[in-house]
């Protein structure tokens, strides 16, 4: 609560301050996101493929973190009964979200912490508009804030845009995400940025792919199906494509002949 | 019903006997009212009927202009309660909702024209501040909220003094700006870890025919210091409700004061 004293509640609604204003961010656009990994611009070498890879082996706990955020949230959106002709809003909401609040499992968790002591990640929905209410069943945005969600390696903190379709089941994400270690072995509560992961992804059916920005403002794009059971990946240049394969050590090795 | 720029004199009482109100705070649902003239141009007042039951009920009102043709007053009041005091609620309500809180902040200023011997012209320019708060928990929701209606209003009356002993009195409460603002956040517990919320802040303006209001009032004198009022509120006299009817009565005695023997031969101003 903004305010967890009553009293000052009933006093501070007293004053005539300004429209209380919705958490809101800027909207994803699936289209857009779809297009730029459809047309990868960089070049596949084997030194900026090594770099990516290198870089994967730090992330890619993350990235499958962020994939069961997206299938978290693309269950509850495609198993809702929600009929938008029941719903009546009695006047059109302008400060009004919902969020789906998920504990985060901790160090050697492996299922949300029920005393949310690890942290948590929050799915808020925009604001309850009668367009968006309307909408909700097959198209909408949200945002995905990560609080000091402490994963089994990595913390994870920042936000991700999100927007997703139901017809044609694509959940698009725009991260701006840092996670972070405690690098000094446990000596003190402090904690290093060791990565940020600031990329467009794009779940379309089982697939889901993720740009990748490199030095040279180009991208790769990377591209994973959940439904393969030999977890392997791909990564598309604008000249080719590599397979990988996710690996226990973090260290995916891949196929380097584009 | 005393809506006018005149205060009791110093040493004055007035007592109040009533039954639903006119919409005002001092007079809400039930009445036994005591105000007194504390100086010559204050008065304090206090509803003991809500005191009784463990409910803040006080007002007080300040003539700042007296002249043969006008009168100039601010008055304000509150109404304070938590259903931890209300000792006649049930004790599992009181434990339940223990911490909520309403509060009823009303401020007026109010001038009176006393046109004609039989006529006269009264006006408020007020704020009235409804809040309610409060915080329901179980096993597994929490849920905190804050309701409020705030209402500026203008209030023209007009008063037709008869034969000596009977006051009519026609009253129009219009509202300038009125809004309901709520806060209110609330989790559930979908499962262990997972908790589905809502985070709401509202500001509402309220139009115009949820918050005008016409009060019509006969009052009559019985006798050198009984007073009875009988009239009814047409419209939305309370905003946050949907009572559209509001019968009201009431009855009151002055006494006491240096103009007590004179008002014998007034007219009862309300």
């Amino acid at each position: 609560m903004r305010n967890t004293c009553s009293l000052s509640l009933l006093l501070a609604s007293l004053a005539c301050s300004a429209e209380p204003q919705p958490l809101t961010w800027e909207s994803v656009d699936i289209a857009a996101v779809r297009r730029d990994l459809e047309t990868p611009t960089a070049i596949i070498d084997d030194a900026r493929l090594n770099a990516t890879l290198a870089s994967l082996g730090v992330n890619l706990y993350f990235l499958w973190q962020g994939i069961q955020v997206i299938e978290w949230f693309y269950d509850a959106a495609s198993e809702s009964d929600y009929e938008p002709q029941m719903i009546d809003v009695p006047f059109n909401l302008t400060g009004t979200q919902v969020y789906l609040k998920m504990a985060c499992p901790g160090v050697g968790g492996t299922s949300p912490d029920p005393e949310f002591g690890h942290g948590e990640v929050v799915v808020y929905s925009p604001t309850l508009t009668q367009e968006n209410v309307e909408r909700a069943a097959f198209r909408g945005q949200a945002l995905a804030v990560f609080e000091a969600c402490e994963g089994q390696y990595l913390v994870f903190e920042g936000d991700a845009r999100m927007a997703y379709e139901t017809e044609t089941q694509s959940i698009a994400l725009v991260t701006a995400m840092q996670f972070l270690r405690d690098v000094d072995g446990g000596a003190d509560d402090d904690l290093a940025v060791v990565g940020r992961f600031d990329a467009p992804m794009l779940r379309d059916g089982s697939v889901v792919s993720v740009s990748l920005a490199q030095p040279d403002d180009t991208r790769l794009t990377l591209a994973i199906d959940l439904d393969d059971p030999d977890e392997a990946f791909e990564i598309y240049g604008v000249d080719g494509v590599v397979s990988c394969r996710r690996t226990e050590d973090g260290s995916p090795p891949c196929d380097m002949a584009p | 019903m005393h809506r006018t720029a005149y205060t009791l004199q110093k040493g004055e009482t007035r007592l109040d006997a009533g039954l639903v109100g006119f919409g005002g705070v001092s007079d809400f649902l039930v009445t036994l009212g005591a105000t007194g003239g504390v100086t010559q141009r204050v008065e304090l007042g206090a509803n003991l009927a809500h005191g009784a039951v463990g409910v803040v009920n006080v007002t007080g009102k300040a003539n700042l202009l007296d002249r043969r043709r006008a009168g100039l007053a601010l008055s304000t009041g509150l109404l304070f309660g938590t259903p931890r005091t209300i000792w006649p609620l049930p004790p599992f309500v009181r434990e339940e909702l223990g911490n909520g809180r309403m509060l009823i902040w009303p401020t007026a200023v109010t001038a009176s024209f006393p046109i004609l011997p039989w006529f006269g012209v009264h006006a408020d320019l007020g704020y009235r501040h409804v809040a309610f708060t409060g915080t329901f928990t179980g096993d597994a929701f929490y849920s905190e909220g804050a309701f409020s209606t705030r209402d500026l209003y203008f209030a023209p009356s007009v008063h037709f003094y008869i034969a000596e002993r009977v006051a009519l009195v026609f009253r129009a409460h219009l509202s300038a700006y009125a809004a309901f603002y709520s806060v209110v956040e609330g989790e559930y517990e979908v499962s262990p870890g997972v908790r589905a919320g809502i985070t709401s802040s509202e500001w509402r303006r309220m139009p115009f025919s949820r918050t005008a209001s016409g009060t019509g009032l006969v009052e009559i004198r019985l006798g050198r210091t009984t007073h009875l009022q009988v009239g009814v509120a047409l419209g939305k006299p309370i905003p946050a409700l949907s009572v559209s009817v509001l019968p009201a009565m009431n009855l009151y005695w002055r006494i006491g004061g240096p103009g007590h023997r004179e008002r014998r031969k007034q007219p009862p101003v309300p």
